[in-house]
């Protein structure tokens, strides 16, 4: 069974947002346009896979996933040797004085609820990941997005279970940071409720 | 064993770690102590709960 052309244009309508996630994930544009090319070229071949039962956005970001972990296995060699020199500075210094103590008062994010069903946040969160060093935001997203467990991703890049823990907390603290200045810092300032 | 003391520092470490394996009993304790008695991190705590949300929310919004 062949697609047909109107099956093509939406697909192909499809692909600046699956390079969006491609790029967050692998943060390498020629390696994310190899794996969009071979998600576009896996649901051209068989537009029978796809029931019509999902949305074709949800169907095609399934394939990503899998292309972009076979992306991630391919080039974990290379992976291995630039990471280390991405990591930028240690937040934990400027958060913690000497004696452990918070510098400064932490905030109330108030209820989860009433900040995560509006859709500018969610726009703020993808321009935080997207901020994230190299290595840190790949990890955060094999974890957060690729939903894979600790142990896969340490044997997936061939790093001990430590120093996934370290990159992560890096990850999650610089996370919370930029969050705390796009949007709850912002948006107290401005009077959010 | 349980600390009976812990610092921010620490609290931050353990409460950031339990999101990507399963801390000790005992580390869980010292966190639980340590939450009773400062705001900043049972703070903390909330607002890395809410980011865990978030990226649950954000998987769906993805394939939307």
């Amino acid at each position: 069974m062949t697609a047909s052309p109107d099956f093509c244009r939406q697909i192909e309508a499809l692909r600046p947002a699956l390079l969006k996630y491609a790029r967050l994930q692998l943060r390498n544009p020629a390696w994310a346009e190899d794996a969009v090319s071979e998600t576009l070229l896996a649901a051209l071949e068989k537009p029978q896979a796809f029931a019509g039962a999902s949305q074709l956005k949800t169907w095609l970001v399934g394939i990503l996933k899998h292309k972009l972990v076979d992306q991630i296995r391919k080039n974990s060699r290379e992976l291995s040797t630039t990471a280390s020199t991405e990591d930028g500075e240690d937040l934990d210094e400027l958060l913690f004085a000497s004696d452990g103590h918070w510098r400064e008062t932490q905030h109330d994010w108030g209820n989860p609820e009433d900040v995560l069903r509006q859709l500018d946040f969610m726009k703020v969160l993808e321009a935080c990941v997207d901020k994230l060093p190299g290595q840190q935001g790949r990890l955060f997203m094999m974890r957060e997005w690729l939903e894979l467990e600790s142990d896969e991703i340490c044997k997936e890049l061939a790093i001990t279970p430590t120093n996934l823990w370290v990159m992560l907390h890096r990850a999650r603290l610089r996370l919370r940071d930029c969050l705390q200045a796009g949007w709850f810092g912002a948006a107290s300032a401005g009077g959010a409720s | 064993m349980i600390k009976l003391k812990i610092t921010c520092r620490e609290a931050t470490q353990i409460t950031l770690q339990a999101e990507d394996r399963r801390m000790p009993l005992s580390e869980r304790l010292s966190l639980r102590l340590h939450h009773r008695i400062c705001s900043n991190c049972r703070r903390f705590a909330r607002q890395v709960e809410l980011m865990r949300q978030a990226s649950v929310r954000w998987r769906h919004y993805t394939e939307e």
